[in-house]
């Protein structure tokens, strides 16, 4: 359990930073300080600070919970009960499967038609399936380690 | 695959949530085993068939598995 514990402490670290950075940018953009002249428009404007209100709403609550959490045994154990399931692991893993090739597939046609319609649109599509690949790619290579044995198959 | 969970289960007098709690899973979990949607996993398998004193193949059904 103090494994998790330590898992759950670096959670709420996470979200601390993530509270913190979208605090100053806020504050920054509403003060006139950093921003573009789209950000300057009263509806994109609303938008974008609604959704880091929201953001930082989130993670505000995850850090109270995961504080409530840590100070009791039976949630605790509740929790890692929750997160470890492996019924709720396989259907992530498997969901997980097919969702990498809409997504790409999907971008990828995104980018052509983008790419004929509007320039802004191109470049949106590829930075994010650049994005995506990149991550997934990444986490690819570490789960791989992390899982595969280094020693060679031996036939008997 | 067929297992002897749910007739264990009635005959200790025990909830799937209760079961879960004791072998550290969800109740869904135990459900989704119970109506052979789901096929426990080899730790979760011996935790359930430790829980109740007896050995993993007096709980769990392998009569239907494929062979290559």
């Amino acid at each position: 359990m103090d494994t998790y514990k330590n898992k759950i402490r670096v959670r709420m670290i996470y979200s601390a930073v993530i509270v913190l950075i979208l605090l100053t940018v806020t504050f920054l953009a509403n003060m006139g300080l950093i921003g573009f002249p789209a950000v300057e428009r009263d509806f994109f404007r609303g938008f974008i600070n609604g959704l880091c209100f929201s953001a930082i709403g989130m993670s505000v609550f995850s850090i109270v919970r995961y504080l409530r959490i840590l100070n009791d045994k039976e949630k605790l154990k509740e929790q890692y009960i929750k997160e470890n399931d492996e019924l709720k692991k396989k259907i992530v893993a498997e969901a997980g499967t097919n969702e990498y090739y809409f997504v790409v597939t999907g971008l990828a046609v995104g980018i052509i038609i983008g790419g004929y319609l509007n320039i802004y649109v191109f470049w949106s599509f590829y930075i994010a399936l650049l994005y995506y690949c990149l991550i997934r790619g990444f986490l690819c290579f570490l789960y791989k380690r992390k899982y595969k044995s280094d020693e060679e198959d031996s036939e008997q | 695959m067929k297992t002897k969970i749910r007739e264990l289960r009635k005959q200790y007098k025990l909830s799937q949530e209760e079961l879960a709690l004791a072998v550290g899973t969800t109740r869904q979990t135990i459900t989704s085993i119970e109506v052979e949607k789901y096929t426990a996993s080899l730790v979760l398998a011996y935790k359930i068939s430790h829980y109740f004193g007896l050995t993993i193949e007096e709980v769990f059904d392998f009569s239907d598995i494929e062979e290559f």
